[in-house]
């Protein structure tokens, strides 16, 4: 058999793992005189095109090259007609007249009866530890790893680089008119492109926990004192941002604390500070697990009865400069506070003749004393960043930090980010779906992208189900303990926005992203996968490392390098690489 | 390696739609739980349908009141302006009096399914968290939040629930009988709450029906046939994780619900729906219905939306119009429905997140409250149920002095009514669906299922 070092295949045969490394040459005779020109260069049209070709002049076997002489063939089962994919030759293009084989093609011949196909094999790219512990760092961390900063984590270090993120300034959110889409896109692009990504992904999360929403506060204006304020205290106080939220003036249309006034107080924010911003519905452990009575029963935390205890301790905010003013945070009127006695939570009194300032801060104090905020706070962190079913244990660690800290967020996030559930290799099932943001804007940045706009894109977001800063309610895009389906009692939070049809929607930008769609708002450039789309091993192992730095499933990265190699367009090579891999659950949940 | 040794299939991805939908997600147990197939359509009139120009009452006294109010913004329907009048005993008042009303006359359509007996109408129906007095509500505190709120008002809705959820009741509906396969909960047209449960994901599906995965079409066939293989290889693999595994499942989902749509586009209606978004909202559902039926038992809950009811001016023309597209595409879906054996499966009803002031201002009319709900199919029991409100402003139903009336029946009257028909158990009604708040109502049962 004639071996060149360029033409490789694995001829696979059933039922043994019978690998055969094949060579074969096809010699092109002869070229038109025409098109065999010395010293013309080939025009920048694509890489080949397909000629039909009768692959039995070679005894059916895949026929394989990478150089200028001859032709590749690929898809080639024994009797079959194959594909010629021809390349430019001596500084053409053309279509061969002629093929002639070399090598002994008889001994390539398949066994009779018994089924056979001829692929590569494909095998891991080669990937060092501090690679892919860098990477999913960023993944965790940021809206995406890029190769700039995974290069920064191998250097920094998990700790230094989260020292560096927790420091640096932060992007800033400009005050919005009364479209609200300039808003909607800054803080698009800010996600996708900002330096300060923890922070931004700090927002994200915390902008699914205390909910405001275009569906309502449909202007900029009453967005932006809201994104500000997330901003500011991204790595502050929880407790800070909890009482500038409840008197920000955003939050105070969205859930109208603005327009809650005795004797007959808005019961809007009393109810989902309580169930949404602090402790929840039922009593918890600290490692976040319910506590159950005696009867191996959950314990509710309150009832409708406090819940009205509260609306009226919260009674009496109003905008400060006239109806629905976004200007300044909200200011007290006494003449609409309830200055009677309110029983909270667990029996605790706020005494009668309180000036709404008092009981706003004696509430906000209540809160933040309960035990549940630790790991109520701490729950939808870790859910949000790096998996939706974490250990006990770890929901403890992280909730200590946070109750010891008083709701320090820079050191939760460090608890979070550093500890060993996030940073050892990833245990059964862990990680969560990236939701329709962090699996598009992940995707453009690991391809060294650019986010330009949002703009034109936000309705494909919508009916992906996640418009940013449009929840659909005050329970934000989807509920942070939905189920896994069909999962056992694991918890899939995203997966509520990933019924088939979101998933076919997800693909589909997806591809359109790939392939040069929305290159106005997501850009990314193909050419380094089109660089090497003539060799599919090659090509599949940039793929798999860039996108996933050789964590693809075997069976996955198998059937994705198949199909690549049995594809004969190089751009179409591209795409079928980028695109299977990108919407394979190895992509879409991030481990 | 050998490919076909090596990865262990699932085998949901075959090549017909209807040979693998039945392996969607739906255990022999769960199957076992339900011997039939029903659906249940919720037709969204988003933005507060005015109920009092959808079903006018023919009483003296109520007449005099909204003749006065109406009469001068050309809001008080009269003559051709309404269909023939009908007379019905209240089916749930205390009183059981008969009530004379007609319908607008743009629901002429509808109009003629009730007369058949297959249209129940439900009087001063809303958003409520318990059953409320007047003197409850002026106390304070027992009204759902932010009421004259579209977003807001919409949400509770949709959850059937007046303090509200992340879940709709269609949803939960499927969670409580664990029979939900992967498409069984559909938005169609644009997003629809209550068709998402907390397991139960909600497929969003285009007005027209096209679900298509991209990039599966391109020259030459053979390569782009290469590239679906693969897919599904990917797709079906075990990757030994089951959140991968489970994101794998939901794209399979979506492709099968493709092909799935293809096949129902090609399915045949007696009916031909009108050319509006309502129409073909409904057509496409009634295709999935038609469907999902021949697969055998099972449920299904579906969510179409008809806009444009927030009526503030101009009201006489637009609330017509609206109600003109509502009754033509509800015909043509029942008629369909009923021409193919299936009307007594599937139950389609009409809600929005508020009523409109009887008090109008110049030429239309503001947020309110109560309002009218529609209740269609084979297997309902026609006639009125509930109670007109009282018209008089300021009177005994009215919360603001402007016709904003305090609903006499809650959404979760209406959703455990249908979920017992779905075979929701009493129990799961009362502590899954509409936990804490169905048992404040005396009647969980309106009985317009039978």
């Amino acid at each position: 058999m004639h071996h060149h070092p360029d033409i490789r295949s694995v001829f696979v045969r059933t039922p043994a793992a019978l690998v055969l490394a094949l060579s074969v040459t096809l010699l092109l005779l002869p070229w038109s005189s025409a098109q065999a020109q010395a010293g013309a260069s080939c025009p920048a049209k694509p890489l080949g095109w397909k000629n039909p070709f009768t692959a039995k002049t070679c005894g059916g076997a895949l026929v394989s090259t990478a150089s200028g002489q001859t032709v590749t063939v690929s898809n080639t089962l024994a009797g079959m007609a194959g594909w010629a994919r021809l390349k430019c030759l001596n500084g053409v293009w053309g279509v061969p007249s002629t093929y002639a084989c070399t090598g002994n093609a008889s001994t390539v011949s398949p066994t009779p009866g018994v089924p056979a196909t001829t692929v590569p094999l494909f095998t891991v790219p080669a990937v060092d530890a501090a690679e892919v512990a860098a990477a999913r760092l960023l993944e965790q961390a940021t809206f995406g790893p890029t190769a700039a900063e995974i290069a920064r984590v191998r250097q920094l270090g998990a700790s230094t680089w989260l020292a560096g993120q927790l420091s640096m300034p932060a992007t800033p959110v400009a005050d919005g008119g009364d479209s609200p889409e300039p808003v909607r896109d800054a803080w698009f692009v800010a996600m996708g492109a900002a330096p300060d990504q923890l922070r931004q992904r700090m927002v994200f999360a915390l902008s699914q926990i205390l909910v405001v929403s275009t569906s309502k506060n449909a202007a900029g204006r009453e967005l932006s004192p809201w994104l500000q304020t997330l901003s500011a205290h991204a790595f502050g106080q929880y407790g800070t941002l909890l009482r500038e939220m409840a008197l920000n003036p955003a939050m105070g249309k969205y859930l109208a604390l603005g327009h809650s006034r005795a004797p007959a107080p808005n019961e809007d924010f009393a109810r989902e500070v309580l169930q949404l911003f602090t402790v929840g519905l039922v009593e918890l452990n600290l490692d976040g697990s319910p506590r159950l009575d005696a009867n191996g029963k959950s314990i509710p935390t309150y009832d409708q009865a406090r819940i009205a205890e509260f609306a009226r301790a919260l009674s009496g905010w109003g905008f400060a400069h006239g109806y629905e003013d976004m200007s300044a945070p909200l200011v007290a009127r006494e003449q609409y506070h309830d200055r009677g006695a309110k029983t909270l939570l667990n029996g605790v009194v706020l005494p009668a003749g309180q000036t709404a300032a008092q009981d706003f801060e004696a509430v906000m104090q209540h809160l933040m004393a309960h035990p549940n905020v630790a790991p109520f706070v701490s729950l939808r962190l870790i859910r949000h960043f790096v998996t939706s079913n974490p250990s006990r244990a770890y929901v403890q660690r992280v909730a200590t930090v946070f109750r010891q800290t008083q709701g320090d967020l820079a050191a939760t996030l460090r608890a979070i980010l550093l500890d060993a559930e996030a940073r050892n290799a990833p245990g059964v099932d862990a990680g969560h779906l990236r939701d329709p943001l962090l699996h598009t804007l992940s995707l453009v940045r690991v391809l060294g992208g650019q986010v330009i706009s949002g703009r034109s894109l936000f309705w494909d977001y919508h009916l992906m189900g996640e418009r940013p800063a449009d929840a659909p309610s005050v329970f934000s895009f989807y509920s942070p303990m939905a189920p896994l389906p069909g999962g056992a009692g694991l918890a899939g939070p995203e997966f509520q926005l990933y019924a088939g049809s979101h998933a076919v929607r997800r693909a589909n930008f997806v591809l359109a992203l790939l392939d040069g769609g929305l290159s106005g708002s997501l850009r990314i450039d193909l050419s380094p996968f089109l660089a090497v789309a003539g060799h599919p091993q090659t090509l599949m192992a940039l793929v798999e490392r860039t996108l996933l730095q050789g964590r693809l499933s075997p069976g996955a990265r198998q059937a994705i390098g198949e199909a690549v190699f049995k594809t004969t367009d190089p751009k179409q090579r591209v795409l079928t690489a980028l695109y299977l891999t990108a919407i394979s659950g190895d992509y879409v949940v991030q481990k | 390696m050998n490919m076909d040794n090596t990865v262990s299939r699932r085998g949901f991805l075959g090549q017909s739609a209807l040979a693998t939908v039945g392996m969607l997600g739906l255990s022999g147990a769960a199957r076992a739980a339900v011997g039939d197939y029903k659906a249940l359509v919720c037709v969204f009139l988003a933005g507060g349908n005015d109920g009092a120009n959808m079903v006018v009452p023919l009483d003296v006294l109520r007449q005099s009141h909204y003749t006065r109010l109406r009469g001068p913004a050309g809001l008080a329907l009269s003559g051709t302006g309404l269909t023939p009048a009908r007379h019905s005993p209240l089916l749930t008042a205390p009183a059981a009096a008969g009530q004379p009303f007609a319908f607008h006359a743009a629901m002429a359509p509808l109009d003629r399914w009730y007369g058949q007996g297959k249209v129940a109408v439900l009087l001063n129906i809303g958003n409520l968290r318990w059953p409320l007095t007047k003197a409850e509500y002026l106390a304070g505190g027992r009204a759902p939040g932010e009421l004259f709120s579209h977003p807001d008002q919409q949400v509770l809705a949709q959850a059937g629930l007046g303090t509200g959820s992340a879940t709709g009741w269609g949803g939960r509906l499927m969670d409580a009988l664990g029979v939900a396969r992967a498409l069984d909960a559909v938005a169609v047209g644009s997003a629809g709450q209550f068709v998402q449960g907390a397991v139960t994901a909600a497929n969003l599906v285009p007005e027209q029906g096209g679900v298509v995965l991209h990039g599966m079409d391109f020259w030459p066939q053979a390569d782009a046939a290469e590239r679906l293989k693969a897919l599904q290889k990917v797709l079906a693999a075990d990757a030994g994780h089951r959140l991968v595994n489970a994101a794998n499942q939901s794209l399979a989902n979506g492709l099968v619900l493709a092909s799935m749509l293809k096949a129902a586009a090609a399915t045949p209606l007696a009916s031909t729906f009108p050319a509006t978004s309502l129409g073909a909202q409904l057509k496409t559902t009634a295709q999935l219905i038609a469907t999902h039926a021949r697969l055998g038992a099972g449920r299904q809950v579906y969510h179409v939306t008809l806009g444009g009811f927030d009526t503030h001016s101009t009201q006489a023309w637009q609330h017509g119009d609206r109600l003109t597209q509502l009754s033509a595409a509800v015909d043509a879906f029942q008629y369909a429905l009923t021409t193919a054996g299936l009307d007594r499966s599937v139950t389609l009803f009409t809600a929005s997140e508020f009523g409109r002031t009887l008090s109008p201002n110049a030429t239309g009319t503001d947020h309110g409250w109560g309002s009218t709900s529609l209740v269609v199919g084979g297997a309902v029991q026609g006639g009125l149920y509930g109670e007109f409100p009282d018209f008089t402003l300021g009177g005994p139903d009215d919360a603001t002095g402007r016709g904003v009336w305090i609903p006499q029946l809650g959404f979760q009257q209406l959703g455990a009514t249908l979920g017992r028909w779905f075979g929701v158990s009493a129990a799961a009604l009362s502590t899954q669906v509409f936990p804490a708040e169905l048992d404040q109502f005396a009647r969980k049962d309106l009985g317009f299922m039978g």
